[in-house]
């Protein structure tokens, strides 16, 4: 990609609205979606679907390729399924993990829960995820491709342990805790993350994205989510992209500084306002910005242009001047990737779709202003 | 030796389906309270047949430790969510708009301490500082004035709440790493207005953080108990320590499935006590136990009564 901001998603979009119980709903949304994103041989699908005829596997097969002409009938340069596919972020990986037992729910916030296990021996993986997905995506894709992947230091975070810990040595609570974690994480690494990028890398994909939303929640482990992410990266020919979303994200520096990496993609529309405008004032949501031009970081960065959490879709013009006032406080254009805050799945198809022309014609007036 | 929780305990499936079902307005208010009442009493049950010398309700209604007393202040609106400290867990930030005071009638409908006799009956609250960093301050130019207001409107709320064994302050903020000698002071001085109110054992308790930088200036503070989160403060830092002050050690996981051993544990209790000169050894988890799932809240809590039992014969 040498084109200035050039536009990438970063993962999930809710479900295909065609996934619907009601049948008429999933016929007319089929047919909606079909003819807007310019889905070829529609007619099929929505005459399996008003026969009745269509199994799960094949509506979800439906469902990654609608994905996969969402994003690039919106325009946008690098585009997945929409994570069709998957479960959720967390779960979805256990599945091809051995050494992983669910222990119950434990709360998020407020009345808000999820499925948390426990790593009771050292992780193995049963066989690479994502694999078929991925080989299906590029047999049906008209754009570059980046796979998402759940990252081993997330995977970590979100699980208890209830094998390295009690396997550290010494009395000490403390210590035992700390050590017990560094290996945790380096193992996932070294038993599942790269096995599952190598295999991801050797189908032939033009980026790989790690998801590591955990990355700020423990500032002292900073280092340990940099390396354990060049770990699984190590001998990648793939673009390397990592997402990290709604975090204090001076808390990693510097160890950021020492990420191996194509493009960091963060969020920072969510705490922006919606006044046009290139000044600090118009933009608070980009000031962090600062931080990554104050350390000179390597890689590119792709700001979050787009509020995923709000149903208001973002003119052009702000995307562009947020666009605009990213490239002036990184100090160069070229190091601006133009993106989401993170995956699309909150929002119903009708706003993300529009959120997403609005990214990429926003992006387009960027360019347009550096000739 | 005294054990006992120093936080929220978690939901029940049960109980998170009646909240979910209240929210589509698939049953009642009362039949919502009716199932927490019921969960809270078998929490409180629990507790004392596990001989913990002071109990608390299990905090079942609370969303997190600052909303009960977030939402029965003027000038303060509960908006976004925000990290609690370095866990998957987020609190409701309070909002403060403009000078705090407690709301002339306080919200008393998410606590149960009803069923618990009073010389056992414990409450946890938020230490004034970290109620304060944990906000969002949009009228207060000076801290020092927000904290002395979270001190004095706080004080007025554990008055209304009525008569308790135990008061606990968590002060997860002071052993968070960003804490400044200036912080230290000030929540030191916000905890005296307390203590002049407050009839009743006081506890500091420093989860989530290693209490052995600043454990001098925490044996300062007005409390009777310092807790300390021993999966984060070494052991060897106690070496020595000499204090009238009780202390508590945090040495079950409130944030890990694994269970403790229960005789390892009394074991590291008689190691602390031979190395260090203190009030009363007290013992009980590092944090709040509604990080794990209700089962394992429960085999935590009898793990604790085992550690009663075992220490008891031993120490």
């Amino acid at each position: 990609m040498s084109k200035l901001f050039p536009v990438m998603e970063v993962g999930s979009l809710n479900k295909a609205p065609f996934r619907v119980k009601d049948l008429a709903r999933a016929v007319e949304q089929a047919e909606k979606w079909g003819k807007a994103l310019d889905v070829e041989n529609y007619e099929e699908l929505v005459e399996l679907l008003r026969n009745r005829q269509v199994s799960e596997d094949l509506l979800v097969d439906w469902a990654c390729i609608y994905g996969l002409r969402f994003f690039e009938s919106a325009g946008l340069d690098v585009v997945y399924d929409g994570e069709q596919r998957r479960v959720e972020m967390y779960e979805h990986p256990l599945r091809y993990i051995e050494g992983f037992e669910y222990r119950g729910v434990v709360r998020v916030w407020d009345n808000e829960f999820y499925r948390k296990a426990a790593v009771v021996k050292r992780p193995r993986l049963i066989q690479p995820y994502h694999m078929d997905e991925l080989r299906f995506n590029k047999k049906h894709a008209k754009k570059p491709l980046k796979v998402p992947v759940t990252s081993a230091y997330t995977l970590a975070d979100w699980s208890f342990d209830e094998y390295y810990s009690k396997h550290a040595r010494g009395e000490d609570l403390a210590a035992r805790a700390n050590a017990g974690r560094r290996d945790f994480v380096l193992d996932l690494v070294e038993e599942v993350l790269r096995p599952v990028v190598k295999a991801l890398d050797s189908e032939g994909v033009d980026y790989i994205q790690l998801d590591e939303p955990a990355a700020a929640t423990k500032p002292h482990e900073s280092e340990l989510v940099v390396e354990s992410i060049n770990e699984t990266f190590q001998g990648i020919r793939a673009k390397k992209a990592v997402h990290i979303c709604y975090t204090d994200y001076k808390a990693l520096f510097p160890a950021l500084l020492e990420l191996k990496i194509d493009v960091l993609s963060i969020s920072c529309s969510n705490a922006d306002t919606t006044r046009l405008g290139t000044d600090p004032d118009a933009r608070p949501g980009f000031e962090v910005l600062k931080v990554f031009k104050e350390y000179d970081v390597s890689f590119r960065v792709a700001p979050g242009l787009v509020d995923v959490h709000t149903d208001f879709v973002e003119p052009p013009e702000l995307v562009r001047d947020r666009a605009l006032y990213a490239a002036k406080v990184l100090g160069d254009p070229g190091k601006v990737v133009a993106c989401n805050d993170c995956g699309l799945r909150t929002r119903s198809w009708d706003v993300a779709y529009q959120k997403q022309l609005s990214l990429v014609r926003g992006a387009a007036m960027a360019r347009e202003m550096f000739g | 030796m005294k054990a006992y929780l120093v936080g929220a305990l978690p939901r029940t499936e049960k109980l998170i389906k009646a909240y979910r079902d209240r929210a589509k307005n698939k049953i009642s208010d009362t039949a919502l309270l009716s199932e927490l009442e019921s969960t809270s009493r078998a929490y409180i049950e629990v507790q004392r047949r596990n001989g913990f010398a002071y109990i608390i309700d299990g905090m079942l209604g609370w969303n997190d430790l600052l909303r009960p007393f977030a939402s029965s202040l003027e000038n303060v609106v509960v908006n976004g969510l925000s990290r609690w400290f370095d866990n998957n867990f987020f609190y409701k930030a309070p909002v403060i708009t403009g000078k705090l005071s407690l709301r002339n009638r306080i919200d008393t409908s998410p606590f149960f301490h009803q069923f618990i006799e009073t010389e056992k009956r414990k409450i946890v609250v938020p230490e004034p500082l970290t109620f304060a960093k944990l906000s969002f301050n949009k009228f207060y130019s000076r801290l020092d004035d927000l904290v002395y207001d979270i001190a004095q409107a706080l004080a007025h709320y554990l008055r209304q709440l009525g008569e308790f064994a135990q008061v606990q302050l968590t002060a997860a903020y002071l052993v968070s790493g960003k804490v400044s000698s200036e912080d230290l002071e000030l929540s030191r001085s916000a905890v005296e207005v307390l203590r002049k109110t407050v009839d009743a054992e006081l506890m500091l308790h420093l989860q989530f953080g290693s209490a052995e930088k600043n454990l001098d200036n925490f044996l300062d503070f007005p409390v009777d108990v310092i807790g300390l989160d021993m999966f984060k403060t070494r052991v060897e830092c106690l070496r020595g320590l000499e204090t009238d002050k009780c202390i508590f050690l945090g040495f079950v996981d409130g944030r890990n499935t694994l269970l403790e051993d229960a005789a390892a544990t009394v074991s590291l209790m008689k190691k602390v006590a031979s190395m260090a000169s203190f009030g009363e050894l007290h013992i009980g988890p590092n944090c709040e136990l509604e990080h794990l799932p209700h089962e394992y809240a429960l085999k935590k809590i009898e793990v604790l009564g085992e550690v009663v039992k075992l220490s008891g014969e031993s120490l």
